[in-house]
């Protein structure tokens, strides 16, 4: 925050048109949180609401904040705040940043997909806020319950044989290996529906804000939508912007090589005659997903050769761009680093591979989504793509994670 | 590999030359690696094109399942006395021999009480099994099968319950207006689709399949009852055959794996059903049940109820629905071309493969190829070379039998394929045997084979 105005300087020239600022809170001392702008009482008393009881600030990070967010509009980026809130909430927040143009929802709508329990969840299983809007929107929950245990049992008595036979047959195919129900099928299409009144309720909240508020989605890439729910064609009714998740690190969380290593992993545990590429069969089964070059777990260890930016990658944003049908709603959510959500490093070849890939395939924008901060490689990769290509400098900018070359450092700099 | 042939019945298509002449033709079969004979279907034509059976029904079988014996029909005892010689010099080697078809029919049971016609069929089987007691047992085409294909096409539709399918399903408590209701939103969404949606969905396996076909629980209803009926079907025939005296040996041929999701015959249930499996190798295009054709169809039908569809985007929703990718095909035109050398590496490979994991058991096995063929199934033609990749592929993904299907008589490139790869390979300059289809000039003179293109108006 103290030196934004050279890192916006040097963003700028490097390409950058936009910025997501979130969550909205400031770290104080002893991990203690502030929000980063004050619930305004008259919106409450507008909206017929109790006042909330009013909470810590700080007013000169907020003062900061502000600053930073006029610096920005003035190169004429475009603002969004990551999380969206009541309208309450977010009229409080763009009465006190009115710089901001919209809000972003992570994973709006989404359903769990991960077969494993596994970040706070597991596709099995039905959560008892679920269960709850279920019941209220009419559905059978006790039928959704049965379709969950049929679809379970068959998880856990799939054979060699069974794979090898349906596997590569498509839906139909498909429809038998896992024997879909219409037990099953009621609890599958009850997660979507779920989703799409989220979506609905998400968007009726911003429109009863006293001016128009953008709203931005978040969604796992394509390959996972049909299970997660975020039907990137129904998607854009309620969105202004899509943001498709280019996550495909292994381990951590959210990661395309860690979801499917763990569906993988655990198809074989419930199952143990099945080999590995039996797991991998099933994958493509039920997401149609082939990753060029792995049969095993262990060809996932060795990361990501060419043919994955250039086919999956590829293929996963041009299904993408198909299904949302504007160029410019679509703004991929590219992020890589040393603990991308935790999982293993991605490496600046790998940005330029996703960056590359999703250019050939027609999109126009991304979001770079450093984990933890950008690095000089990364840095190098996104201003040669987007601007003008960086040059370090001893007095120029540089991006925070890496050391700084010590003959920088000689005279004592930091 | 060990290869059977399948002689096509009516036998008049191959009396004149053939019947006068079986031991040499069985003498070259069997050097050249023949091992079993299909026979079938059991009946002799007669000049006004109407068939009679190769056979005379015994009544007594009959009267034992309180079932009606077929009506009396005129007989061609010469006929019959020279196709159970022909069956007699086959067993005598030691082949295997099946019975293509038993027709069904007969029993005065109504359908509530016996919805498969169980009753009349055995009875029908057990009256075939002790005519020709040289054979092992017989085979059923297309045992359970349900329609697959989209456009009106060889007597049928998918989208359709017709009137016989109405009736099974109403005697097996199914609930028809649901059934009806589903076919209704699914051929709704078969015309309702966009580029868009097609290609966003149509890469993405089983969960966005369903997404992009919008299937919702009365569509899949009905699809489980068609496959329920299936295995019903083909139930039926096992427990035929375990009553039969003899315990005669059952064989069945389904569409090859891709379809047999579509047309309910799940090869892992065949398998403890069935002694013999006997997936169909049809990979033609046009005329009917051959796998180029039916794509052929589906898509064109596709692009015709969705005229914003290119036929691109047709392909990848036949990939979607069934998994199978023609390598090198994209366009309708495509087809035109053929077979690429990719087609049976990876085409037929997987299929073979396939059904070689679904069925578990090589022996029990026996693909059913045809190839080689002027006119197979009415489709166009396909060559030796056709021919010859079909089996390698089949080879190499593990399968050891085939029954070789010629379309309409075996001709000499495709005796010089099989008798190469099953047996002694075939010398034509010095062998006194010579493939029925194939015109010969110091036999034949000129004009002679033209007979088939005559009887055509060509």
């Amino acid at each position: 925050m103290a030196n934004y105005k050279q890192i916006f300087d040097a963003w700028e020239e490097g390409g950058v048109r936009g910025i997501v600022v979130g969550r909205m809170f400031f770290m104080k001392d002893s991990d203690i949180t502030v929000p980063a702008f004050p619930q305004d009482p008259a919106v409450y008393v507008k909206l017929g609401l109790d006042t909330p009881e009013s909470e810590l600030r700080d007013v000169v990070k907020e003062k900061t904040l502000s600053g930073m967010l006029d610096d920005a509009k003035k190169r004429g980026w475009h603002i969004m705040v990551f999380n969206s809130g009541t309208t309450a909430q977010v009229q409080s927040l763009v009465n006190r940043y009115p710089q901001v143009d919209g809000v972003i929802i992570d994973g709006p709508g989404e359903n769990h997909y991960e077969l494993a329990f596994h970040h706070g969840g597991e596709l099995f299983q039905t959560l008892e806020h679920e269960r709850r809007e279920w019941s209220e929107q009419g559905y059978d929950v006790a039928r959704i319950e049965n379709g969950i245990r049929h679809l379970r049992g068959q998880f856990h008595n799939l054979t060699p044989e069974k794979v090898r036979y349906h596997a590569e047959g498509g839906m139909l195919a498909g429809l038998n290996l896992f024997d879909f129900d219409e037990d099953a099928l009621y609890w599958w299409r009850a997660r979507q529906n779920r989703s799409r009144r989220s979506w609905q309720d998400a968007r009726a909240t911003l429109d009863r804000c006293d001016r128009y508020v953008e709203l931005g989605g978040i969604p796992r890439i394509t390959s996972w939508s049909s299970l997660t729910g975020q039907n990137y064609q129904q998607m854009p009714l309620y969105f202004d912007y899509i943001f498709p998740k280019h996550y495909y690190w292994h381990r951590g969380f959210d990661g395309l090589y860690g979801t499917v290593e763990r569906w993988v992993r655990k198809f074989c545990e419930w199952n143990p005659s099945l080999s590995e590429a039996d797991g991998f069969l099933l994958m493509k089964s039920l997401f149609g997903l082939e990753l060029p070059g792995v049969t095993s777990l262990y060809d996932l260890e060795m990361g990501f050769p060419d043919a994955f930016f250039t086919q999956t990658v590829y293929n996963e944003t041009k299904r993408a761009l198909e299904a949302i049908r504007d160029i410019n709603k679509a703004i991929f959510w590219v992020s890589t680093g040393r603990y991308p959500h935790a999982g293993d490093p991605m490496s600046a070849r790998d940005l330029e591979g996703i960056l590359r890939a999703t250019q050939e395939a027609g999109a126009e924008r991304f979001l770079f989504h450093p984990d933890p901060d950008p690095g000089p490689s990364e840095w190098s990769i996104i201003s040669h793509i987007c601007g003008t290509p960086w040059r370090q400098s001893p007095q120029g900018y540089w991006p925070p994670d890496a050391r700084k070359p010590d003959e920088y450092l000689r005279d004592g700099d930091t | 590999m060990e290869s059977w042939i399948f002689l096509h019945i009516p036998i008049e298509e191959w009396q004149e030359r053939w019947i006068s002449n079986y031991k040499r033709i069985f003498d070259a079969w069997e050097d050249g690696g023949v091992r079993g004979l299909v026979v079938g279907r059991m009946r002799f034509v007669q000049e006004d094109g109407s068939s009679i059976s190769a056979f005379a029904p015994d009544p007594r079988v009959y009267e034992t399942f309180g079932v009606a014996p077929p009506p009396v029909t005129r007989r061609e005892p010469e006929k019959e006395r020279k196709l159970q010689e022909i069956l007699d010099n086959a067993a005598s080697r030691g082949w295997a021999i099946m019975i293509f078809d038993i027709p069904g029919g007969g029993g005065s049971l109504t359908i509530e009480q016996d919805p498969y016609g169980e009753i009349g069929f055995q009875a029908r089987a057990q009256d075939a099994m002790n005519a020709f007691p040289q054979a092992q047992g017989f085979i059923m085409d297309g045992p359970g099968e349900q329609h697959y294909e989209l456009a009106w096409h060889h007597g049928g539709e998918v989208l359709e319950i017709r009137p016989h399918e109405r009736e099974r399903f109403a005697a097996l408590d199914y609930e028809i207006d649901r059934m009806e209701r589903g076919i209704a939103h699914l051929r709704n969404r078969l015309r309702s689709l966009t580029p868009d949606l097609v290609r966003y969905h149509a890469p993405g396996g089983t969960f966005a399949g369903l997404n992009l076909f919008d299937i919702d629980e009365d569509v899949l209803y009905w699809m489980r009852a068609r496959q329920q009926v299936a295995l019903g079907s083909m139930r039926m025939l096992r427990n035929v055959v375990d009553r039969l005296d003899g315990k005669p040996r059952l064989g069945g041929i389904p569409r090859i794996t891709t379809w047999s999701s579509l047309t309910g015959q799940n090869y892992q249930q065949m398998a403890p059903i069935f002694d013999f499996i006997f997936p169909k190798h049809y990979y033609w295009h046009r005329g009917f049940d051959g796998l180029y054709g039916t794509i052929h169809r589906w898509v064109l039908k596709l692009g015709e109820w969705n005229p914003s569809l290119t036929e691109k985007d047709c392909f990848l929703l036949v990939a979607s629905l069934f998994g199978i990718r023609l390598p090198g095909v994209e366009s309708l035109y495509n087809m035109e071309r053929g077979f690429s050398d990719e087609f049976f590496k990876e085409t037929v490979y997987n299929e073979t493969r396939r059904a070689l994991a679904a069925i578990g058991d090589p022996e029990k096995t026996v693909f059913w190829v045809s190839a080689s063929s002027r006119e197979p199934h009415g489709g166009d033609a396909m060559t030796a070379r056709d021919l010859k990749w079909i089996l390698q592929a089949s080879q190499d993904a593990g399968a050891t039998r085939f029954v070789f299907h010629p379309e309409p008589a075996i001709n000499a490139p495709a005796w010089h394929v099989l008798s190469r790869m099953c047996g002694n390979p075939w010398r034509q300059e010095t062998s006194t045997y010579w493939p029925e289809d194939t015109w010969r000039e110091d036999v034949d003179g000129y004009g002679v084979n033209f007979r088939k293109a005559q009887k055509k108006g060509g």
